[in-house]
């Protein structure tokens, strides 16, 4: 049985400009310890899916329409709200994109992470700090002694996203989300996060659902990759399998699109046209006006995520 | 906190010079005044020979820079000088009428934040549905309602129609109550308002997102993770409403018959009695002096990026 698992999962938006579906059908696994990346285009949905797992979803303004999300076997749409608190940050943690706005600044790094362990475990002050200090020391935090008591703005960046990846796995969840972890920071900070997200997943044998918009990330990090367009997972396989035979002329051009140091220097080939907005998806398949392969059939129906797994893709007219 | 120590001397400093900018503009509205204070004290029947008597007694026949520099030379003594109706040390009389007025001070600004936060954090959570409208109509009858008018209703219902309050008067906690409320009800508004709008700009913070993400639940991050964010500009309001205060404590007194200095200057206005008038100008002055310094002071200590300058 998959540590997670999502299926038909379809999550809509109510705004003032009226109701927009956002995720459209959405169902994939993630196994225990896997790391399995989620990439796609800026608004894609990648987020959205993340906050529905979480259940953070704005819920004024947002729907989860159907579908299922099974977490180590429990149904969490099913969940009351005091229930899910108790899953959020203990058999689950998430880790944003804004490390410089994502912590309290009115509290100490060490006030936040000791109120992170101690909403899930009943521990002292004083062995909870233990915990933290030992935690902050296993992602890389020096001195961190004198760091617990230091608060946000006086800690870099990095620094800050380390804290962040502290706070979502002090009570050791069973899956990390790490929704592009490391965007916002410098290149080399980039590298080092990343290179501690796998080190942790080795330690203490999390699952990591690593979002980003950065293939070549998922090549050097994950397992298997979910390739998402306009609100719809459209391909799914293995980082080699994706890379050796891609299936979708989607997946084919965000390949070509990547910079690579043996490609000659010049204009990289980009996809032509533009992602259809949520309001205005066609009826067929949600990238036929992109794409060179379309056919008849493209425009009239929607193609299912079909294939033998590990591969499977949505699209009537395949790449070889 | 040899820091500290540099920072409260310059903000002595600077208070000193607002004082001292404070006594000029009284002193000048006070001399353009077309009331007479010579007259005033004569009463109507004395003779022009009398009045001239008493303003060559009182000074008040020299020109104004000479009058004001007189006065400014007896205050750096600490000397506020004589009341001209009673004849008492106006320094005596404003500190017998100070506790008064602090007490009501207290039981306003507890009346204001008691109303006025939870009011607007429940706004702000429910918003957009039927107890944030109801608390946004409120607020806006409470800010906008005359202070006299809310007094006398207050008194009205609770003191003479359901005789739960003493209807004027001083010295017990009973008395209080009404003065209180009717000073928190306007100040309640404002912070309902600037609490709900505070409240929301925090609940759409990343770090709230985070909390949530940790498993914390609403209640936790009301009180928690929001309040601490949003009290700031409260805290800045506070100290800036100690003075705004002063007006309202004027009517209020006067309603309530409450002994303390907003009622001594009302009396004082009316008979001109310039030493008074000015006395407790500078008292009011005191006020919004050190409410704003304790709020910067009090700033750091709830939001740790905040220096002070
Ligand atoms: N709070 C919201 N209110 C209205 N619409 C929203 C909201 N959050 C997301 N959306 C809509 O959902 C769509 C998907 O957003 P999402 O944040 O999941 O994209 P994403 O794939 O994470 O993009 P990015 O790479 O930029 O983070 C957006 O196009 C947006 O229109
Ligand atoms: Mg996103």
């Amino acid at each position: 049985m998959a540590l997670l698992s999502i299926a038909d999962l379809s999550v809509s938006f109510h705004t003032e400009d009226g109701a927009m579906s956002i995720v459209e059908d959405v169902s994939f696994e993630v196994g225990a310890g896997e790391i399995v990346g989620l990439v796609g285009e800026s608004g894609c949905g990648k987020s959205v899916t993340a906050m529905s797992i979480m259940g953070l979803l704005p819920s004024d303004i947002s729907r989860i329409d159907k579908g299922t999300i099974e977490l180590e076997g429990k149904s969490l749409l099913d969940l009351g709200e005091a229930a899910m608190c108790k899953v959020r940050g203990d058999r689950m943690g998430m880790i944003f994109q804004e490390p410089m706005t994502s912590l309290n600044p009115t509290y100490t790094i060490g006030f936040q992470l000791i109120e992170a362990l101690r909403l899930h475990r009943s521990l002292s002050s004083a062995e909870a700090r233990g915990s933290v200090i030992e935690m902050l020391r296993l992602v890389g935090v020096s001195a961190p002694e004198r760091r617990v008591d230091q608060y946000p703005h006086e800690l870099s960046g990095g620094l800050r996203q380390r804290v962040m990846i502290a706070m979502a796995l002090i009570c050791r969840p069973s899956l990390l989300i790490a929704d592009e972890p490391t965007t916002a920071l410098d290149v080399t900070v980039q590298a080092q996060i990343l290179e501690l997200l796998l080190h942790l997943k080795k330690e203490l044998g999390m699952a990591i659902l690593l979002i980003t918009h950065d293939l070549g990330v998922v090549a050097e990090f994950c397992e298997r990759v979910l390739v998402m367009y306009a609100g719809r997972i459209i391909e799914q396989t293995t980082v080699e399998e994706l890379y050796a035979r891609p299936r979708h002329p989607y997946t084919l051009g965000l390949l070509d699109a990547m910079p690579r140091i043996s490609s000659p220097a010049g204009k990289l080939p980009t996809i032509p046209g533009i992602v259809p907005s949520p309001g205005n998806r066609p009826d067929g398949c949600y990238f036929v006006e992109r794409c060179a392969h379309s056919s008849a059939r493209c425009s009239t129906k929607h193609p299912p995520l079909d294939g033998d797994p590990p591969h499977q893709f949505a699209c009537w007219n395949p790449v070889a | 906190m040899k820091g500290l120590g540099v920072y409260v001397l310059k903000r002595i400093g600077q208070a000193l010079l607002i004082m001292i900018g404070i006594t000029l503009i009284t002193f000048i509205l006070l001399y353009l005044l077309p009331a007479d204070p010579a007259r005033q004290i004569a009463g109507r029947s004395a003779t022009a020979e009398t009045v001239e008597n008493i303003r060559r007694q009182l000074g008040l026949h020299l020109p104004f820079y000479e009058q004001y520099l007189r006065y400014l030379s007896s205050l750096v003594q600490g000397d506020l000088g004589r009341s001209y109706i009673q004849k008492t040390e106006v320094t005596e009389l404003i500190l017998s009428r100070l506790p008064a007025t602090l007490l009501l001070m207290a039981g306003a600004i507890s009346c204001e934040l008691l109303i006025g936060l939870p009011a607007g954090i429940l706004a702000a959570v429910k918003r957009g549905k039927f107890a944030d409208n109801a608390i946004m109509i409120l607020s806006f009858v409470g800010v906008s309602a005359p202070q006299f008018v809310v007094g006398i209703l207050l008194l009205y219902v609770f003191a003479v129609q359901f005789g739960w309050f003493p209807i004027g008067g001083y010295g017990t906690a009973a008395h209080l109550v009404l003065p209180a409320l009717t000073l928190g009800l306007l100040g309640g508004g404002w912070y309902s308002r600037m609490m709900r709008s505070s409240m929301l700009d925090v609940l759409r913070q990343d770090y709230i997102r985070t909390a949530r993400a940790k498993g914390a639940g609403q209640m936790r991050i009301l009180t928690v993770h929001a309040l601490r964010n949003a009290i700031l500009p409260i805290i800045a309001m506070i100290g800036l409403d100690v003075g705004i205060f002063m007006s309202g404590v004027v009517v209020v007194e006067s309603v309530f018959g409450w002994p303390g200095i907003g009622q001594l200057a009302w009396q004082a206005i009316q008979r001109v009695d310039i030493p008074i008038i000015m006395g407790v100008t500078l008292v009011a002055a005191c006020f919004i002096v050190v409410g704003n310094f304790l709020a910067d002071v009090i700033a750091p200590f709830v939001d740790p990026r905040i220096e002070l300058k």
